[in-house]
C-alpha cells in the first residue's frame, strides 16, 4: 500500500499555483476531469521554473524544457466548488534533466488529491534539441534539492523515472 | 518504437487535426491537449467492451482514472492530423489498463502514449466497484483479441490492473 505523505508536511512545500474548481472542468462522473488536472498542473509550472531562476525572460533567450514523461496518481474525488493548491518537490537532477513532483492538495478536504511527476530536459530552443542547465541554473537546482533531500518523508514515487 | 502500421489492427477512436492554441510556448503540443484526447477516445474505446453512453446514463454507473502516465516521441506541428487508437493492455473485476496510442498520421510516428489505469465504479457511493458480468465477459473477448497482437506495448512497468 502506498504510502501518501501528511498534508501538513504537503504544505510547507512552496506553493505555485492555487485554483478553485470551476463547473467546467467537472466530467460526466460528476468530478475533476483527468485533463483538468494537467491543465492546474502546468498552471503551477511557471512559477515553479521561476523559482529555480527560469522565468519568462530566460525562456525568452532560446532556452526552453521538454517534457519526457508525466506519470499523475489520482487519489480522493475532487468536485466543483472546492480549492486545490499546487507544491513542488524536487526528486533529482543531473547536467540536463529535472525530476520533480507537484503534489495537488485539496485544501477544502484536507486530503491529498493528486500527484504528478515529471521528468524534463532542458533544451536549446535554436537547436531544438536537449541541452545541459547553465551553471547558475544547476547551482539553484542544486540548493532546492538538497533542502528537499533532508525531508522526513518519501514522495510516493511511481517508480520508473530517473534523471 | 511501435509503428502505425502496427496499430492498423485497432480501431480509431478520435481524429482530430491540431490548432495552434493546443501547442505551447516551446512549439509543443500541451500535455493538456495529449490528455484530452485520450480522454474523448476513451468512450468510444468504452464501447468497445460494452460501456457506452447509455451505460453512464444511469447515473449509477461510472469509471475513476486511478493513475496515467504519459509519454511523448515525437513533436507534432499546426495542421498534423492525429489519431488515437486504443489497446486493452490487462482487465481485474474492477479494473482496466489501457494504452492509448496518438498516432500522427501526417507524418506517420507515433507521437505519444498515454497508459491508463482505471476503475468501474458506482457513482451513487462514490466508490469503485466490479464489472458487471456481461461487461467481464466483453473485457474477456477484447482483452483476448489484443494480448494475441505480436508486438509489445511500451508499458512504464509499473501499472498493474
Amino acid at each position: 500500500m502506498l504510502q501518501l505523505p501528511a498534508i501538513s508536511d504537503v504544505s510547507a512545500l512552496p506553493l505555485h499555483h492555487r485554483a478553485t474548481i470551476i463547473a467546467d472542468y467537472i466530467d460526466q462522473m460528476a468530478h475533476m476531469n483527468i485533463q483538468y488536472y494537467l491543465h492546474l498542473y502546468t498552471q503551477a509550472i511557471p512559477s515553479f521554473y521561476a523559482s529555480l531562476g527560469m522565468d519568462k525572460t530566460y525562456f525568452r533567450s532560446g532556452h526552453g524544457f521538454f517534457t519526457l514523461n508525466h506519470c499523475i496518481s489520482y487519489y480522493p474525488e475532487v468536485v466543483v466548488g472546492e480549492t486545490v493548491a499546487i507544491h513542488s518537490r524536487i526528486l533529482g537532477y543531473s547536467a540536463k534533466r529535472l525530476h520533480f513532483m507537484f503534489l495537488m492538495v485539496n485544501e477544502t478536504t484536507g486530503r491529498l488529491a493528486s500527484t504528478l511527476e515529471e521528468l524534463d530536459s532542458h533544451a536549446d530552443l535554436t537547436l531544438r534539441r536537449t541541452s545541459p542547465f547553465p551553471d547558475a541554473i544547476a547551482n539553484r537546482i542544486h540548493q532546492r534539492m538538497e533542502a528537499d533531500a533532508r525531508l522526513n518523508w518519501q514522495a510516493p514515487l511511481c517508480g520508473v523515472l530517473n534523471p | 518504437m511501435i509503428t502505425p502500421d502496427q496499430l492498423l489492427m485497432l480501431p480509431v477512436c478520435l481524429e482530430v487535426t491540431v490548432e495552434p492554441s493546443q501547442l505551447d510556448l516551446f512549439g509543443y503540443l500541451t500535455a493538456h491537449t495529449l490528455v484530452s484526447l485520450a480522454d474523448e477516445a476513451g468512450y468510444v474505446y468504452y464501447a468497445e467492451f460494452g460501456v457506452d453512453a447509455s451505460y453512464f446514463e444511469s447515473g449509477v454507473n461510472g469509471a475513476f482514472t486511478l493513475s496515467l502516465m504519459l509519454d511523448r516521441y515525437a513533436p507534432v506541428q499546426t495542421g498534423d492530423t492525429l489519431g488515437v487508437r486504443y489497446r486493452l493492455l490487462g482487465y481485474s473485476y474492477k479494473r482496466v489498463h489501457s494504452m492509448a496510442f496518438i498516432v500522427n498520421e501526417t507524418k506517420r510516428e507515433v507521437a505519444a502514449t498515454v497508459e491508463l489505469l482505471d476503475s468501474h465504479a458506482n457513482l451513487v457511493e462514490r466508490r469503485t466497484s466490479p464489472w458487471p458480468d456481461a461487461i467481464a465477459a466483453q473485457l474477456t473477448t477484447l482483452f483476448e483479441r489484443h494480448h494475441a497482437l505480436d508486438w509489445d506495448a511500451p508499458v512504464c512497468g509499473v501499472l498493474q490492473p
